[in-house]
């Protein structure tokens, strides 16, 4: 019974390194990354493809094996032997895979968040107020008092602090640039950070948009608002032109 | 006249249902001018509740039950043939047919609403429906799959295969039973309806304030939800009786089939978390309704609540929908591999397990909900906890097929096409279980994609692959082979281009429940849309297949899979009292491969 291992197991390794070098060189799925947040968040999702593909490759491998080599043609006239269970096999398998979720729980699991609490706990230089309403965006910077409803604009490498509010459903406050998503809950304040790691704008990247992301109504979908990220200089200039929150 | 006699139960509840609106809309009309609220609500749902006594006395609880209560002979007229189906019929396997045809039509309609949604999403601007509809018809599919996933594999199959299984005569319960399916079509009409009240945008998940703001169609959702958990109560209720109580002699626990202890798991779950989402539902009608202010955040009232509420039903009821499914692709993979079922005891070990654990996972949808964050970490935990006792069930699959001897026939086909696609929405559920990558993907495409592959790619595959296996049971005919390959080749590779394609534009960017998105997006979701035209067509050699078969396939005979479960052991289909002689038991379900095993294990007394 030896040959019916050889063959799934080497499929198995040759098809795992075919698709972790396609993974490490091909995939580009992700909007561009352009917050310190995104930098963590998309370390965790490739280390988490990359953890991923032995497996998918082991299950399908095995099943496709199988499929073909076990197949009858038309009805069986025998039945398989009547293994109904094997305790070695069982153990390796709930073992090996509580030890898996384990390491997935620690890494990159309990260390993201522990990555991007650390963010959130750093002094903010910029602390942005955004309320959301159906269906629009009023941007407050506290610390200026100033506001802005027609777009977001933040200087680059500055950590900036929002605090998020709605005054009537939930919304949800998503930048797909800085991957940061939090929801706007009436009669709660929740808040995010993001360190916008360059220049960017709407006309240049879509992804550089404040997007509404929580079912919100019939304007849901185009409760949507430019991001630009200035150079600090550029930033106050643009300040200084906005309407006063008093 | 007498040829339409069968039609009567239905024609009584209408009108009783009307008799019961009329009433209803007098009742709402007094309340509201004694206490000067606005009307329009408490009248929809005076009217809606006693309609729906009304339909349910008329269809059959007042001839065959409650006049028993009050002392008069019950009378009820039982129709033969196809035309049992259209009464209130109190055997097992009528009530299964019933309750799976049913959910075959509603799942062809959600589907059509699906196709809808693709056209409008054809392109990034607007197109065919525009926003309002464009949410109403959303959130219609929502429920409505929702609904068929979860009624189709409990109320349908687990109706007809269960009682069979274990060598019951019935359910516990039969009237109860019939009952539960009956509730079912005041639900899909009041859904039809709410685009006449202005529809309803909040979605299948209706989160307050909207869900307590919108238009009147909202109302109409929310009892047609509220509904349908009473019904789901009832037939987990009745399965864990029937299981508990009507197994054949000799059928002990380790002996039932691998089926009836997932729908067992999959019932624990029905009757004890349904009812948390039943209150939450009804805090929203109570806020619209009477005024009251559980989700009003300027009066004290918390939406985030909401939230919790639903989503502790929510996820359990996932298991309620892929347990089952679990249980079907490990009953027919040792059926098809002509080998026991790998790890039968680690298998109810891990459907209990994930009984347990589905209770504690709920707050994995809210991680960016703004829920106190030391919640993260624990939730994540759990969820990845999950995964350990998921696994057995491919260690399970892949450990019968191993040396096995696979007869591919549709069902076995549907097992590995099953095994394979849920593997796909089980490995990407652990990006949503990451609280990170979670915050990206919370709502994107991402998520779509990853519950379509479980629920639809897992469960609605496997009832597909549930009705080829026992269809020749319930109809005594065989499926046509052919179309039945036909069908799931065109599925699982529509299937899979289909939803693939979302994982990437979901990825990307792509937020769900949008009618207009990036038009950076629009390649993608073209792509989507014409693999979900094709995807829908490939439902058509199914229907044909099932109309055509049922009419006039070959004659099966009783055990054409030569399967060694008990409900193999009767006639095709089962007589009414299902076994001519009550079944003994004497060895475990799966007995390929032993020595001097009989064809089937049921001996008559």
């Amino acid at each position: 019974m030896k040959n019916n291992w050889t063959l799934p197991l080497f499929s198995w390794v040759l098809s795992t390194v075919i698709l972790e070098i396609l993974a490490i060189t091909n995939l580009h799925t992700l909007p561009s990354s352009g917050s310190k947040q995104a930098v963590v968040i998309d370390e965790a999702f490739f280390l988490l493809i990359y953890i991923c593909i032995p497996i998918f490759t082991l299950i399908t491998v095995f099943l496709i094996y199988s499929v073909f080599k076990f197949r009858s043609k038309g009805r069986p006239d025998k039945d398989g032997p009547h293994v109904t269970n094997s305790r070695n096999l069982s153990y390796v398998w709930v073992i090996g895979s509580f030890i898996l979720v384990a390491f997935v729980f620690v890494h990159p699991g309990v260390t993201g968040v522990l990555e991007l609490r650390a963010e959130e706990k750093r002094v903010p230089d910029v602390v942005i107020q955004a309320e959301a309403q159906k269906w629009s965006w009023k941007i407050m910077y506290l610390k200026e008092g100033v506001y802005s409803r027609n777009e977001i604009v933040l200087p680059a490498y500055y950590n900036t602090k929002f605090y998020v509010t709605s005054k009537d459903v939930l919304h949800a406050f998503w930048i797909p640039a800085f991957r940061v998503k939090i929801d706007a809950v009436p009669g709660m304040t929740t808040h995010v950070n993001a360190t916008p790691t360059k220049l960017g704008n709407f006309d240049e990247d879509v992804n550089y948009r404040l997007q509404c992301a929580e079912l919100c109504g019939i304007g849901h979908a185009q409760m949507s608002i430019p991001v630009r990220v200035l150079s600090e200089n550029d930033y106050k200039t643009w300040l200084k032109n906005q309407k006063s929150l008093r | 006249m007498t040829q339409l006699k069968f039609l009567w139960p239905i024609t009584r509840g209408l009108i009783g249902a009307i008799i019961g609106l009329l009433v209803g809309l007098g009742v709402g009309l007094s309340v509201s001018s004694l206490t000067g609220n606005p009307a329009t609500e408490i009248n929809i749902s005076f009217s809606y509740v006693f309609a729906l006594l009304g339909w349910l006395l008329g269809v059959g609880v007042w001839n065959s039950w409650i006049r028993e209560w009050i002392g008069i002979k019950p009378s009820y007229f039982e129709a033969k043939n196809w035309q049992r189906y259209f009464g209130f019929s109190m055997d097992h396997k009528v009530i299964g047919v019933q309750y799976l045809v049913t959910f075959v039509i509603l799942f062809l309609l959600g589907g059509f609403f699906a196709l809808l949604m693709r056209i409008e999403l054809a392109d990034s601007g607007e197109g065919l429906l525009g926003p309002n509809y464009y949410n109403t018809i959303m959130s219609l599919h929502g429920i409505i799959m929702v609904a068929v996933a979860v009624a189709a594999i409990i109320g349908g199959l687990s109706n007809y295969v269960l009682p069979l299984m274990i060598g019951a005569e019935d359910v516990a319960f039969p009237r109860i039973n019939a009952l539960s399916f009956w509730i079912i079509p005041p639900v899909a009409i009041l859904l039809i309806l709410t685009p006449l009240f202005g529809g309803f945008d909040s979605g299948w998940t209706a989160y307050p304030p909207l869900s307590v703001t919108n238009a009147d169609g909202q109302l109409l959702f929310l009892f047609a939800f509220l509904t349908f958990g009473l019904s789901s109560i009832l037939g987990g209720l009745n399965f864990l009786t029937t299981t508990i109580c009507l197994r054949a002699p000799g059928m002990t626990w380790g002996r039932l089939p691998i089926f009836v202890w997932s729908i067992v798991a999959a019932s624990i779950i029905s009757v004890t978390a349904t009812q948390v989402v039943a209150f939450g539902l009804l805090m929203v009608i109570l806020d619209r309704v009477a005024g009251m202010v559980f989700f009003d955040a300027g009066l004290g009232g918390k939406p985030l609540l909401y939230e919790h509420v639903f989503w502790f039903y929510s996820h359990p009821a996932v298991y309620i929908m892929i347990l089952p499914a679990f249980g079907a692709l490990l009953e027919m993979v040792s059926h098809f591999s002509r080998k026991p079922l790998f790890g039968y005891k680690l298998v109810v070990a891990s459907f209990l397990s994930i009984t347990a654990l589905s209770f504690l996972v709920w707050a994995h949808h809210l991680f960016t909900s703004g829920m106190d964050e030391f919640l993260h970490i624990p939730f994540m935990a759990i969820t990845e906890l999950i995964s350990v006792p998921t696994g057995v069930v491919f260690l399970s699959a892949l450990g019968t097929i191993w040396r096995g001897k696979l007869w591919l026939v549709t069902p076995m086909l549907f097992v590995v096409g099953t095994v394979f696609n849920f593997l796909i929405g089980g490995l990407t559920g652990i990006f949503l279980a990451d609280v990170a990558t979670d915050i990206h993907l919370q709502d994107t495409y991402f998520v779509v994609a990853h519950f379509h592959y479980t629920m639809m790619g897992g469960e609605i595959f496997m009832l597909f692959g549930a009705i080829y296996y026992w269809f020749p049971k319930m109809t005594g005919r065989l499926y046509n082979e052919t179309l039945g390959r036909l069908h799931f080749i065109t599925m699982f590779l529509t299937y899979n281009a289909l939803f693939i394609t979302m994982f990437i534009v979901g990825t990307n960017g792509m937020n769900r429940r949008v009618w207009t998105y990036p038009e950076n997006l629009q390649d993608g979701n073209i792509l989507i849309g014409v693999f979900s035209l094709l995807l829908g067509l490939s439902f058509i050699p199914f229907v044909y297949n099932m109309v055509a078969s049922w009419a006039r396939g070959t004659v099966s005979g009783n055990n054409p899979w030569g399967a060694t479960t008990l409900e193999w052991a009767t006639d095709s289909p089962p007589p009414e009292e299902n076994f001519a002689h009550p079944p003994k038991v004497d060895e475990g379900p799966y007995t390929y491969g032993q020595s001097g095993r009989k064809e089937t294990q049921a001996t008559p007394i």
